[in-house]
């Protein structure tokens, strides 16, 4: 039987691979795919805490619901971000999209 | 058995999500990402969370995945397959990855490396409070659960009334503060304790662990309810959470329920505007 910690576990490898993504990607839409993996990293935390700490209560589960609704909120107005940035700058990469450093 | 399923799903999320963020064409980490979403769905099943494993399915693989695919193809330039796909971060990212890894598991184990839960056979029992007879104070109840091999198992526990002096009593109720009665009702199983003032027409639920039981090839449950006179009652099986997870949503988070919705509206209407061409 896996334990909790197995879960946990697993979940921080995935968030540490979505903070590489996060960190080298140069393609915008990369960047979301890593933002993606680690919401399902928090996703699978919350419902671990959930099922082997209090098994009565499912507010974790209740969480996670809340969780994915943001996360397709954040990838729907991400990408249409993307498209502007590709109209405007006939790029998506991040590193070239400096105009607001100084 | 379920040890070897967990490892070959983390293994699968793992690699297709190194996948992700290490392949050089875009389009096929996108594809390695629908992988990666699925086995975690996989997860939540083996999390008896069958509710938020189709919820997975259907918004991230079939929603968001669709999204991120359009995306690439509005901004796919041709010349961008043999573009760099990384920054020159990639080493000190690496080094900072592995070292949060190491710490945050280091931590992990340190704490949670306690025995928790048995992490298998978890049903819900409800009882209506009302059908219990009133002139004893603690009931002992069993429960036999046949699995699909024919095999029986048997677990226990007692439910016990309280009054409010915190001392077993008869079935006497304590006023509530909406001026309702109602009852402290202490439900134990071999690994859990719930206990929690229950009005009188209210249903309490509770979470019964069995021991070595797979959850999914339980074929039959009995409850019954014993007190020392013959009295014997069947209690309701319930093993969805589905019900619990849509009353919670009409009760105790009706406002983080209606404030997503807003929230959820307001991003459809910005990101058509955002997108949108200026005349």
């Amino acid at each position: 039987m896996p334990g909790l910690t197995h879960y946990l576990i697993l979940a921080s490898a995935l968030f540490c691979i979505g903070i590489f993504g996060l960190l080298t990607r140069r393609n915008a839409v990369g960047v979301l795919m890593s933002i993606e993996l680690m919401f399902n990293a928090v996703n699978i935390n919350f419902i671990a805490f959930s099922r082997f700490l209090t098994p009565d209560a499912i507010s974790g589960q209740i969480f996670a619901i809340f969780v994915i609704t943001i996360a397709a909120a954040e990838a729907a107005v991400g990408l249409a971000i993307i498209m502007l940035l590709y109209r405007n700058f006939r790029g998506i990469e991040v590193d070239k999209i400096n105009f607001m450093k100084w | 058995m379920s040890l070897i399923l967990f490892y070959i799903l983390a293994g699968v999320i793992l690699i297709s999500a190194l996948m992700v963020v290490t392949l050089r064409n875009i389009f096929h980490s996108a594809l390695s990402l629908v992988f990666t979403f699925f086995f975690v769905a996989g997860i939540y099943l083996m999390l008896d969370a069958e509710f938020l494993a189709a919820i997975q399915v259907l918004i991230y693989v079939g929603a968001v995945t669709i999204l991120i695919l359009f995306a690439i193809m509005l901004t796919h330039k041709i010349q961008s397959h043999s573009a760099r796909q990384v920054n020159e971060n990639v080493i000190p990212a690496a080094i900072i990855c592995v070292l949060f890894l190491a710490m945050a598991g280091f931590t992990m184990i340190k704490t949670f490396d306690v025995p928790s839960a048995p992490s298998s056979g978890a049903w819900t029992a409800s009882l209506d409070l009302s059908d219990l007879p009133a002139d004893h104070q603690r009931w002992n109840w069993t429960i036999n659960i046949e699995d699909r091999q024919g095999q029986s198992y048997v677990a226990g526990g007692y439910f016990a009334l309280y009054s409010d002096r915190r001392r077993p009593a008869k079935v006497r109720p304590v006023k509530l503060k909406n001026n309702k009665n109602g009852y402290i009702l202490s439900a134990s199983s071999d690994y859990s304790t719930v206990e929690k003032i229950f009005s009188a027409d209210q249903t309490a639920y509770m979470k019964v662990w069995t021991d070595g039981v797979d959850i999914n090839s339980i074929a039959k449950a009995e409850w019954t309810l014993t007190a020392k006179t013959d009295f014997e009652v069947t209690i309701e099986l319930s093993n969805n959470a589905i019900e619990k997870i849509g009353r919670l949503l009409m009760s105790d988070f009706v406002l983080p329920f209606e404030v997503v919705s807003i929230l959820l509206l307001a991003a459809l209407i910005g990101a058509i505007v955002i997108a949108r061409k200026d005349e």
